[in-house]
């Protein structure tokens, strides 16, 4: 862990101080919120997670870029029964879903001048590896997976300062149906929506 | 969008966000301390033979003694074997079958109910086998309960497990020297200390199996 986390604030350093022109590099702090088959599984709001975000900008109204994030959620589940084919089993479960997707992004902006908030609209896709983990007793179940994905997003560059940007964005992370499944769960794909609030720097002139 | 001189070196914005993702790093862990208590490690599993009228059902059979399987060679404290019988005796009387004590009596009972216990620092599984048969009793080693999906890791942990099984004598297999368990139930939890209240959850454990088995009960 302490290994990946100085790779990726290596990443991050590098990334920002050999920054050329049009070239934007941000983190954000991740919230999640799962859906259909993931809510399912955990519905709780996950609060932990970042993200990174390199883009060039190809066009002064485009970019094209790359992200890595990673969202953990987790939910604690007491008293519960789950109703079997042929019995039941019934203990306090904790559920985890960790999600890291590597993903290629294009962002289409609006707003002319610096100084101007900028929304933009996007679209990444990439690939998700996917841990999910059912612990109940003194049993953990594991199962992992890379997924291939689609993740819509829109979102806002707030300027707070000559090159700094706050941003927000709301993606749609979606990762396909893919490998293993744990127990007799019908569907391996995921869904949940992300609000990513961070900060960014966009260096050089286009 | 216009953007801002080329400016090359590390950004007031690039340490703000280098501060905020080693805040983000520290933050984010994959998995979450609970703070769990021994009985959340207590694990409840409950199977059945679809094909068995436990309706039909009227009388048992419920031996005094709760046998040890998994490592006999350790020892295993009877503290708790008056409890175990009790409830299960219980349960079954609850919902409606009479216990039978006489092991002459004529005719004999409709079902036999065993009980077992094991400690074990590791989970024993007798495969993937049910509403099949389990070897002649008594059972040896080898004999268990496992979850319903394929186990992944297992702490080396200290634990006990209880197990409840409902034999239908209708389903011996005198040729192989096989015995039917229609319904089995088994508690598997971690060993503790005074503080575990081993008897609580093992009364309450014990209950849930019959608890999440709505279909035991006679209907005669």
């Amino acid at each position: 862990m302490k290994t990946l986390q100085i790779l990726i604030l290596m990443l991050v350093l590098g990334a920002t101080a050999m920054a050329q022109r049009g070239v934007y590099t941000g983190v954000t702090w991740n919230m999640g919120f799962p859906t259909s088959s993931t809510a399912e599984y955990i519905d709780k709001t996950s609060f932990r997670g970042f993200g990174i975000t390199i883009a060039k900008y190809v066009q002064p109204d485009l970019s094209i870029g790359g992200s890595f994030s990673w969202n953990v959620f987790d939910e604690l589940l007491r008293g519960r029964t789950e109703i079997l084919e042929n019995g039941a089993v019934s203990g306090t479960q904790v559920r985890y879903i960790n999600s890291l997707p590597i993903l290629i992004n294009a962002r289409h902006f609006w707003g002319e001048r610096r100084g101007e908030v900028h929304p933009f609209i996007g679209l990444n896709a990439g690939v998700y590896y996917i841990r999910q983990r059912l612990d109940i007793g003194v049993w953990s179940l594991e199962n992992n997976n890379w997924h291939i994905g689609l993740a819509p997003e829109f979102g806002l560059y707030i300027p707070v300062g000559r090159e700094t940007y706050l941003t927000a964005t709301a993606r749609w992370n979606y990762a396909f149906d893919s490998g293993t499944r744990l127990g007799g769960n019908p569907d391996n794909s995921y869904a949940y929506w992300g609000i990513d609030i961070g900060i960014g720097s966009i260096q050089g002139w286009f | 969008m216009r953007f801002p001189r080329e400016r090359r070196g590390l950004t007031r914005g690039g340490v703000v966000g280098a501060t905020l993702l080693l805040s983000a790093l520290t933050f984010v862990a994959c998995y979450t301390d609970y703070g769990l208590t021994y009985d959340d490690y207590d694990v409840v599993v409950t199977l059945y033979d679809k094909n068995t009228d436990f309706g039909a059902f009227k009388t048992f059979y419920l031996p005094d003694s709760v046998f040890l399987v998994g490592d006999t060679t350790k020892k295993v404290s009877n503290e708790f074997d008056d409890l175990i019988l009790s409830v299960v005796a219980n349960n079954f009387e609850s919902r409606g079958y009479q216990r039978i004590t006489d092991t002459l009596a004529s005719p004999p009972p409709d079902f036999v109910v065993v009980t077992a216990k094991s400690t074990s620092t590791t989970v024993f599984f007798s495969g993937g086998w049910y509403g099949g048969y389990y070897p002649w009793y008594p059972w040896g080693p080898g004999y268990g309960w496992y979850p319903w999906y394929p186990v992944g890791t297992v702490n080396s942990y200290s634990q006990g497990s209880v197990v409840v099984d409902l034999i239908d004598p209708a389903r011996t297999d005198t040729v192989n020297k096989l015995i039917g368990s229609v319904w089995a139930g088994g508690v598997n939890g971690l060993l503790g200390d005074a503080t575990s209240n081993t008897r609580e959850r093992i009364y309450n454990s014990v209950n849930q199996m019959f608890n999440q088995s709505p279909y035991l009960g006679s209907n005669r």
